[in-house]
């Protein structure tokens, strides 16, 4: 399949009250086009700033690194002007957030937002535009969509409003779409209901598709491909069954066991596995291995900056334990 | 199974009313008539989607919440053979029941005082309920708690803002369990901690229960969680019981229709057992709980309705052995 993105040894760094921190670094991955990519890892470990630098929405005070290399469909992001990015925004790359009444106006109505992404990318002009959003709208499951073209976003359902934001996300069938835990304020049927729409989308219009979570179960029903992060690195990457089946670093291990399991039944749950301590925060990585300090397993080896070792079908670890593993 | 339940709830009722400038008036129905009951020790889930009126019913029954209605029989504690109807009580005769009866909050953010040290935050109700002899000795009370829960007894000069989500959410659990409680309601209390801290969070409670002899509500969305720490369920719906029956029952054959959306929701996390595309989905959005038509409250997105679930609400009955649900389907 078609390479679209490549993103090589990125490294974010923040000016802080604190000094410089340097929350994201040694990041670096691929997409397909029609591939589901998820970053899965705790809060803080930097998978948002990670999706915000592909886009170049980071806040003023972030830069990136010196090596740090963004390549969309070819292009070196850095090099593009901001009229450039502009276009790739809302056309070829779009965004699903958390919070969607962040990202919806609240001062204009549903229509007007969605027919915008429409004149501005297709130039279409106000009618066809409000055609083309009601038809949307549909798609995405909403009722009575030319009803609600004319509605304000605080008019709608949380449920709703996510609909609404995938709705403009795909207004322009991109070419990659980045959803930043886009179901993570639902209640689960309606992430049901989120999830089956993307998945249907994705399946229709071949969208290379980003998902963020520090949910294991959204994980494993839409990915082809896992990246895990720990403060700000990528401990382990690989297939979705391989992650699963065969996990190798020990936070990725440690995730999987410190989840109660559904689909074992109550008489035979046994007392959840713990990772013990806390992520720490990037003022204070720990030298070498940052998982060393709550790893179970820890040598003398990991006060070492383990490098990404690659095992068997492109299944990645960043973990002195496989050294020599590595082909 | 076992004889008389510790907890009776009967028929609660809690009901917003709503500042309409006009008009009849109307109520917000958070909480519409909830049957619930509590064996002595065991841990008993109760589930639903926001809103639905699970932190108004825990709410309720630590009477932060005048109930509207209905009945709370409790026979724990030091209370006599029949039981006691707590919201009958008096205020004096409530107070050894405030002790008896604790709650641990969702948010550990919002439900510490940010402005008082650990050490106050516990020994608060240490004072409103006359244990401990002396500061002392309280002292050494709080001290043997923090340990108990994890924590170093030298944090208890501190600042909860010192601390992280899942230790504040130990120092809330202190202040709840230090009072020697026979229930406590538990509000969603690992809902907003990350998964490794879940996992401790979860493991201590059971060592809690474990060692003190505790019985629990355990509120929750998170159905995983529930399955690993609930003995029996609950399944609320727009301020109503839909179903109640032990965990592997309701799981393995689950009666009400939205029970079976809701478990049918749920993402696996094994990519083997991928439900995707082919999941029963349970459409629509939840309605509003301002004066609910008197209709079965689910009919609106349920695959299964006909004619009579229009027109009469469904009461909730034991259709086999301790398993109930709320549906004409099994009338
Ligand atoms: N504007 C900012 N200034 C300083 N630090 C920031 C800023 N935004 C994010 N960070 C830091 O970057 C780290 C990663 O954040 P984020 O990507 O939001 O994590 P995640 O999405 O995995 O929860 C955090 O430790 C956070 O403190
Ligand atoms: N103090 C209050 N005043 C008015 N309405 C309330 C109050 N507390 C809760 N509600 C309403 O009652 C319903 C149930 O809320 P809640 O018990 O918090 O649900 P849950 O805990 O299941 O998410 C919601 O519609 C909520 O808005
Ligand atoms: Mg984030
Ligand atoms: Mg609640």
């Amino acid at each position: 399949m078609e390479r679209i993105l490549e993103v090589d040894n990125l490294e974010i760094s923040f000016r802080t009250q604190l000094g410089k921190i340097t929350p994201v670094d040694g990041v670096s991955f691929g997409l397909s086009r029609g591939e589901t990519l998820g970053i899965v890892g705790e809060s803080g470990c930097g998978k948002t700033i990670t999706a915000f630098s592909i886009i170049k929405l980071l806040p003023k005070n972030a830069f990136l690194g010196d090596n740090t290399k963004i390549t969309f469909r070819g292009r070196d992001i850095s090099t593009l002007s901001s009229e450039e990015l502009q276009k790739i925004r809302g056309k070829s790359i779009s965004m699903v957030f958390q919070e969607p009444m962040t990202s919806l106006n609240p001062l204009y109505t549903i229509g007007w937002q969605i027919s915008e992404v429409y004149r501005l990318h297709e130039g279409l002009d106000e009618d066809a535009a409000m055609k083309r959003s009601i038809e949307m709208l549909r798609l995405v499951g909403i009722p009575e969509p030319q009803k609600r073209v004319k509605e304000f976003p605080h008019q709608l359902s949380g449920g709703m409003r996510q609909r609404v934001m995938i709705a403009m996300a795909l207004a322009c069938s991109p070419e990659l779409l980045i959803a930043d835990e886009p179901t993570t304020a639902l209640d689960v049927t309606i992430q049901a209901q989120v999830l089956e729409l993307m998945n249907e989308l994705k399946n229709k219009f071949s969208t290379a598709t980003i998902i963020i979570t520090h949910d294991l179960g959204v994980i494993a029903e839409m990915c082809d491909r896992v990246l895990v992060m720990y403060a700000g690195q990528i401990v382990e990457s690989g297939d979705i069954f391989d992650i699963f089946d065969k996990p190798m670093h020990p936070y990725t291990k440690g995730l999987i066991n410190s989840i109660p399991k559904i689909e074992i039944s109550k008489k035979d749950q046994k007392k959840l596995s713990v990772i013990d301590g806390y992520v720490p925060h990037p003022s204070s990585f720990p030298d070498g291995c940052r998982f060393r300090p709550r790893c179970p397993t820890a040598f003398e080896k990991c006060l070492e900056k383990p490098p990404m070792i690659e095992s068997e079908g492109h299944h990645s670890v960043r973990c002195w334990l496989f050294e020599g593993d590595d082909m | 199974m076992k004889a008389s339940p510790m907890v009776e709830i009967k028929n609660l009722k809690k009901w917003f009313p709503m500042k309409s400038g006009f008009k009849s008036k109307s109520n917000l129905k958070a909480v519409d008539g909830v049957d619930l009951h509590i064996y002595g020790g065991e841990t008993l889930g109760l589930v639903g989607e926001s809103g639905c009126g699970k932190t108004t019913i825990g709410r309720t029954l630590i009477k932060i919440y005048e109930p509207t209605d209905g009945e709370f029989l409790y026979r724990g504690g030091d209370s006599s053979e029949g039981g006691v109807d707590i919201f009958s009580l008096s205020e004096s005769k409530m107070r050894p029941f405030r002790r008896e009866i604790q709650m641990v909050f969702q948010d550990p953010y919002a439900s510490l005082n940010p402005r008082i040290t650990v050490h106050d935050i516990i020994s608060e109700g240490l004072r409103v309920h006359s244990m401990g002899k002396s500061r002392e000795e309280r002292k050494s009370m709080i001290a043997g708690i923090l340990e108990k829960v994890g924590l170093r007894p030298e944090y208890m000069y501190r600042y909860p803002h010192e601390f992280s989500g899942g230790q504040r959410q130990r120092i809330g659990i202190a202040r709840s369990m230090i009072l020697n409680p026979g229930l406590v309601i538990c509000d969603e209390p690992v809902s907003a901690l990350d998964v490794s801290v879940q996992a401790q969070v979860i493991n201590l409670l059971e060592d809690l229960k474990h060692d003190f002899g505790l019985t629990y509500l355990f509120i929750a969305h998170d159905l995983a969680v529930v399955k690993h720490i609930c003995d029996r369920i609950s399944v609320m719906y727009l301020g109503r019981i839909v179903e109640t029956a032990e965990t592997d029952q309701l799981f393995d054959n689950p009666l009400h229709p939205y029970t079976s959306g809701l478990l049918s929701s749920i993402p696996v996390p094994n990519p083997h057992m991928r439900k995707i595309g082919k999941r029963e989905i349970v459409k629509g959005d939840i309605p509003s709980p301002v004066d609910p038509p008197e209709t079965c409250r689910f009919v609106k997105r349920c695959p299964r309705a006909f004619d009579r679930c229009c027109k009469e609400s469904p009461s909730l009955r034991e259709v086999s052995d301790g398993h109930f649900v709320s549906c004409f389907l099994y009338d």
